[in-house]
């Protein structure tokens, strides 16, 4: 249990297949992995590799097949569906690639929606800072659709940070941004790191996002094929290139519709 | 396109079920209606062809004819014709159908019942299922209904008495017990048949409803001929064939049964009209959820006619089924109605359910184009989505000008409707009243869509501070300002009507109540034809009775009075115990405090109010004080019972005052009236009561079918609630994943839903209560204004507002159960990635 401790998500031959029989998919076949706290990890892998299904069954937004998960020293696959929005609601973040906000309310509104929830009092000078940090200020009274992309994704972030959960999960968050406001997005998450000692898990397929991040974890076919310590753009490539050689039989998008 | 069509009605499938159920429920209360309606007839025609099974031509009288005590007055052609019509050769046979109400006495039981004469055999058409017609005055037949409901068997005794006066009873021995009729429209009294001459008694009222005549080896039409010829000269007569006089009174009964099914189909019209707001309403969101298929079928080279087709294709297969569904359900309901109908409580007996396929196309026909009526604002609106919608998410464009027409055009209807409305209520009467009902409340359901939203946005605000699925319900509620309106507009037509009927009848039933308490402000009085009057056993014995709650005796003498200058003059005075009085009577009472006697002002001769008057009895004299009083009975005085007994020597008792409970039921009032006249034979009861119990009777009966009626429109109204509900959680369904990812629980999830049902239920249920009340105002003054001098004020039974308000938000909040099941059922990664 000590040795768990130090990790703020774990996961231990985790495993979730899709279907029944000769048809099923697995689509994790048997993970172990742990993320330390105050560490960005990047989870890459080809497409259909298993990277989002991993996110969500580490967020507890999934059921598994088997296997267990731990956020914060807690195992949640043993939870009932109570328990685990309440851990949800107070210990993990999230980001998505899109539709982050609800649409009815403000961006103010739904940076609190986890708080609020929770009945949690607002800490203001820590709203302020990511406020400011973020450079929402003057948006704060805005709907989701009267923001640009970068902005909402934005919000998405502070909404994420303000509840000052145990970890944050991003699935491709700058998926849908331009390069300037990526970087944006990126500088973000970095800085919560760096400065404030929170943990992020990052899905991504871009190798520019990879080298913001502490540790690359690659994924093929539903296991793991590798892991990159400090890595560059140079680093990744050379990385995602060797992991897709050694699955031939994973085509990049072939499996998808 | 079919390939879309098929694509389409499969994914919508489910989506549409609840406005099926909508239309399946308006369609088979058409059907229903249409086809008890026919059923009806049927059987009116069956009972009558029964009743002339042996007569071959009826003689019908076109006016009533009543026999009275005095011959010259009598008004009985027929019975006068019938010698002439023996006489004939072609006539085999024939009788006079006689009929008089009388009053039953078996044991201590009394009931109505009437009592037919035996037919001559030639015409007779009654069957006996046990023992023998009667062979002399002193014995009867008695249906085998009321024989099994009074628990006879032959040979018991029972009396009978005229209904008009209820004395003079004689005696009669039941020897026959005759077969009920298999099916008909009776009284549901019991039925004697007794030889004619005891009907030849003139008090019993007898009334002549027709002369049977059987013909011998002729034909009808011949017969018809000759009983004309014979009968020739007598006035108010019809000579007619058996078919001919099935026809021409089927005619006349069903002429009521007309009357009937248009004030049903009033009601189905009203379930139909909240059937096509709660289909319009689904097509306008599945619309508007499917814009971007839409667009992009537009993209890949659709025609708008080809969306539209779409749409309408969708619609028509929606209304068959549905109709089709709803043609069952119509048929379900008015066989259980019938069947209903034939157990023995019911007076009416309907016979075997015809169903008629002209009307069953007819609601089929209903149904299917309600439903394509109203799927064509719905998909004109789909033919504007233009193919670049396709590419970005935009809604169709309400424009500007449709909002704006909307707003004129409801201010113009409510302004001319209410003016209107107004002066109908307060000038002119019902008539006008009704037309501008109507038409304001077209506007109001028109404006209803622009203000609806605000409402609920404000109520909205009331309760979003209490916690965050709170404000997301309200705001949720008005996201969608014009299918929030819609689905509200729905149940604001159930819930104004419903609450206009309710307000009118308790309005209603509380003026006659209080009418009924100035004229006769006690609920039953008792008096004795005994000159010695009641005695003081007597008065407990009835006290005593259960279900009276208060008694004053009332007790009578004869009084000289005089004064200076006016020389004695008598009165019969009534001696009361005023405490007494005033607990028994319903509204102020007459009574006369001590040392003082009360008198109408019309029997002064010359004695002034306020001076002293002296009293002289057959036991001696005092000094009492003169009170005039308008309201008192003219032709006697009123003075203290204690007052009396100084005066009278031997005061008798001559009236029992009872005040019964407020509740007392008509059948309680009975009970009691049937305790008191069995305590004495010379008993006579009389008062308030019964007429009070018999008017709360038929207004309640009334309320009830009228609201079993409107219920009908509300269940689709509520159906309509959860029908939008749960076209808006699939909409959301990835913003409900998302607050699930966030921390929403499974409870807050269905709460937010349920709250936002409520919202809706109530807004609606508030704005149709407070309509509702203003409608009731409007009608009863009308009402009041048509029928003259009758005063009606609006009474609001605010315990049944409450429960109209409560009970429209629980169907509220039971109407987003079934959307919350589906909106919790998905995990919230499900949810998300929008599988
Ligand atoms: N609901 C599902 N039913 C069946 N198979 C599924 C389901 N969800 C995911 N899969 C399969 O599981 C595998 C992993 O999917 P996942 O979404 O985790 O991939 P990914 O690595 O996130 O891919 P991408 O980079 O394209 O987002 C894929 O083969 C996918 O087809
Ligand atoms: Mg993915």
């Amino acid at each position: 249990m000590s040795e768990s401790q130090r990790f703020a998500a774990s996961a231990v031959e985790l495993r979730k297949s899709y279907g029944a029989g000769d048809s099923a998919v697995h689509a994790l076949a048997g993970v172990t992995v742990a993320f330390p706290r105050g560490e960005f990890a990047a989870v890459m892998g080809p497409s259909g590799s298993g990277k989002s299904t991993l996110m969500q069954c580490l967020a507890g937004l999934d059921s598994v097949s088997s296997g267990q998960v731990y956020i914060d020293d807690v195992r949640i696959t043993a939870l009932s569906d109570r328990a685990l929005t309440k851990l949800r609601r107070d210990r993990v973040g999230f980001v998505f690639q899109s539709f982050n906000l609800v649409p009815t309310l403000t961006a103010r509104q739904n940076m609190l929606l986890p708080l609020s929830l929770a009945r949690h009092r607002v800490d203001r000078a820590w709203l302020d800072q990511v406020v400011q940090t973020l450079g929402l200020a003057d948006r704060l009274k805005h709907r989701p659709h009267e923001l640009s992309g970068g902005q909402q994704q934005r919000v998405a972030v502070a909404r994420a940070l303000l509840s000052r959960p145990a970890v944050i999960f991003a699935d491709e968050p700058t998926g849908n941004l331009d390069s300037a406001a990526g970087t944006e997005v990126l500088t973000l998450l970095r800085q919560a790191v760096s400065q404030l000692g929170q943990t992020v898990i990052m899905v991504t397929h871009d190798p520019v996002a990879a080298s913001y991040a502490d540790r690359v974890v690659m994924l093929a076919d539903g296991e793991l094929a590798g892991e990159l310590a400090n890595p560059t753009v140079e680093s990744v490539l050379s990385a995602l290139a060797q992991a897709s050689a050694a699955s031939p039989v994973q085509p990049a998008t072939s499996s998808r519709p | 396109m079919n390939i879309v069509l098929l694509a389409g009605l499969r994914t919508s499938l489910a989506r549409l079920v609840a406005t099926g159920l909508a239309v399946a429920l308006s369609v088979g209360f058409v059907v229903a209606t249409l086809t008890l309606s026919t059923t009806f007839t049927r059987t009116t025609e069956q009972t009558l062809t029964a009743n002339m099974s042996h007569a071959d031509v009826r003689i019908t009288p076109t006016v009533a004819m009543v026999a009275t005590s005095d011959p010259r007055t009598s008004t009985d052609v027929l019975t006068d014709v019938l010698p002439r019509v023996l006489a004939l050769d072609q006539v085999a046979g024939a009788d006079v159908e006689r009929l008089a109400l009388v009053e039953l006495r078996s044991g201590s039981t009394r009931s109505a019942a009437q009592v037919a004469t035996v037919l001559d055999e030639s015409v007779r058409w009654q069957q006996l299922s046990a023992g023998v017609w009667p062979a002399t005055v002193a014995e009867a037949t008695l249906d085998q209904t009321a024989v099994s409901a009074l628990g006879l068997t032959l040979g018991d005794i029972l009396s009978i008495a005229p209904a008009s006066t209820g004395v003079g009873a004689i005696n009669v021995t039941i020897v026959g017990i005759t077969s009920p009729d298999s099916a008909g429209v009776g009284t549901g009294a019991p039925t004697l048949l007794m030889l004619p001459a005891v009907l030849d008694n003139p008090v019993y009222f007898p009334v002549s409803t027709g002369v049977l005549v059987a013909g011998d080896n002729i034909a009808a039409a011949d017969l018809v001929g000759a009983v004309s010829a014979a009968v020739a000269g007598s006035p108010g007569i019809v000579v007619q064939t058996a078919a001919q006089a099935v026809d021409y009174q089927t005619g006349e009964l069903s002429g009521s049964g007309t009357i009937l099914t248009s004030i049903l189909l009033a009601f189905a019209a009203v379930a139909l009209f909240v059937a096509s707001m709660v289909i319009s309403n689904t097509f306008q969101v599945l619309v508007a959820q499917r814009t971007r298929e839409f667009a992009l079928l537009r993209c890949i080279g659709a025609s708008t006619a080809q969306v539209r087709g779409l749409i309408l294709g969708e619609a028509f297969v929606l209304g068959a089924v549905a109709s089709a569904a709803g043609v069952a359900l119509g048929i379900v309901g008015a066989g259980a109605l019938a069947a209903l109908s034939r157990t023995d409580s019911s007076t009416l007996h309907l016979g075997e359910l015809v169903t008629d396929p002209l009307q069953l196309a007819l609601g089929m026909a209903i149904g299917m184009s309600l439903t394509l009526l109203s799927a064509l604002s719905p998909a004109h609106r789909a033919t504007r989505v233009r193919p670049v919608a396709a590419l970005r998410a935009v809604e169709a464009p309400r424009t500007a000008t449709s909002f704006v027409l909307r707003a004129i055009v409801a201010a113009a209807l409510i302004a001319v409707g209410g003016y209107t409305l107004v002066g109908g209520a307060t000038r002119s009467g019902l008539g006008l009243a009704v037309a501008a009902g109507v038409i304001s409340f077209v506007g109001v359901l028109l404006a209803s869509t622009l203000l609806i939203p605000w409402i609920v946005r404000v109520a909205g605000l009331l309760i979003a501070w209490t916690s965050v699925p709170a404000r997301l319900a309200s705001l949720n509620a008005s996201r969608n300002p014009g299918r929030t309106a819609s689905t509200a507009a729905a149940l604001l037509v159930g819930v104004t009507l419903v609450t206009m009927m309710v307000v009118g009848v308790t309005s209603v039933r509380t003026s006659v109540n209080d009418k009924i308490d100035e004229k006769r402000p006690v609920d039953l009085t008792v008096q004795t034809d005994d000159p010695a009057g009641f005695t003081a056993t007597m008065v407990g014995q009835i006290a005593a009775l259960p279900g009276v709650e208060e008694s004053a005796v009332i007790t009578a003498g004869r009084l000289g009075l005089s004064a200076d200058g006016v020389a004695e003059f008598q009165l019969p005075a009534r001696g009361v115990v005023p405490e007494e009085a005033r607990a028994v009577a319903r509204s102020a009472p007459t009574v006369a405090a001590a040392g003082e006697i009360v008198l109408n002002p019309s029997n002064a001769r010359g004695l002034t109010d306020g001076t002293g008057v002296t009293v002289r009895g057959s036991g001696g004299e005092r000094m009492l004080t003169a009170r005039f009083d308008p309201a008192a009975q003219p032709g006697q005085v009123v003075v203290t019972a204690e007052d009396l007994l100084v005066v009278v020597a031997s005061p008798t008792t001559t009236q029992v005052q009872l005040r019964l409970s407020d509740t007392a039921s008509g059948a309680e009032v009975q009970l009691i009236s049937s305790g008191i006249m069995s305590l004495g034979e010379d008993l006579v009861v009389g008062g308030g009561a019964p007429e009070r119990t018999y008017y709360a009777q038929i207004l309640d009966v009334m309320l009830l079918i009228v609201l079993a009626l409107l219920t009908i429109a509300v269940v689709i109204a509520v159906v309509g609630v959860a029908n939008t509900l749960a076209l808006s959680v699939l909409e959301r369904r990835r913003e409900s994943g998302l607050l699930r990812a966030l921390g929403l629980t499974r409870g807050q999830l269905r709460g937010m839903l349920a709250v936002e049902a409520a919202l809706i239920a109530l807004v609606a249920a508030g704005c149709g209560v407070v309509l509702g009340i203003v409608y009731a105002w409007a009608g009863l003054s009308a009402v009041a204004l048509q029928a003259n001098k009758l005063s009606l004020s609006v009474h609001l039974p605010w315990d049944q507002l409450g429960i109209i308000l409560g009970g429209t938000l629980v169907a509220g909040v039971l109407a987003s159960v079934i959307p919350a099941r589906q909106a919790t059922r998905k995990s919230p990664v499900n949810a998300l990635s929008g599988r």
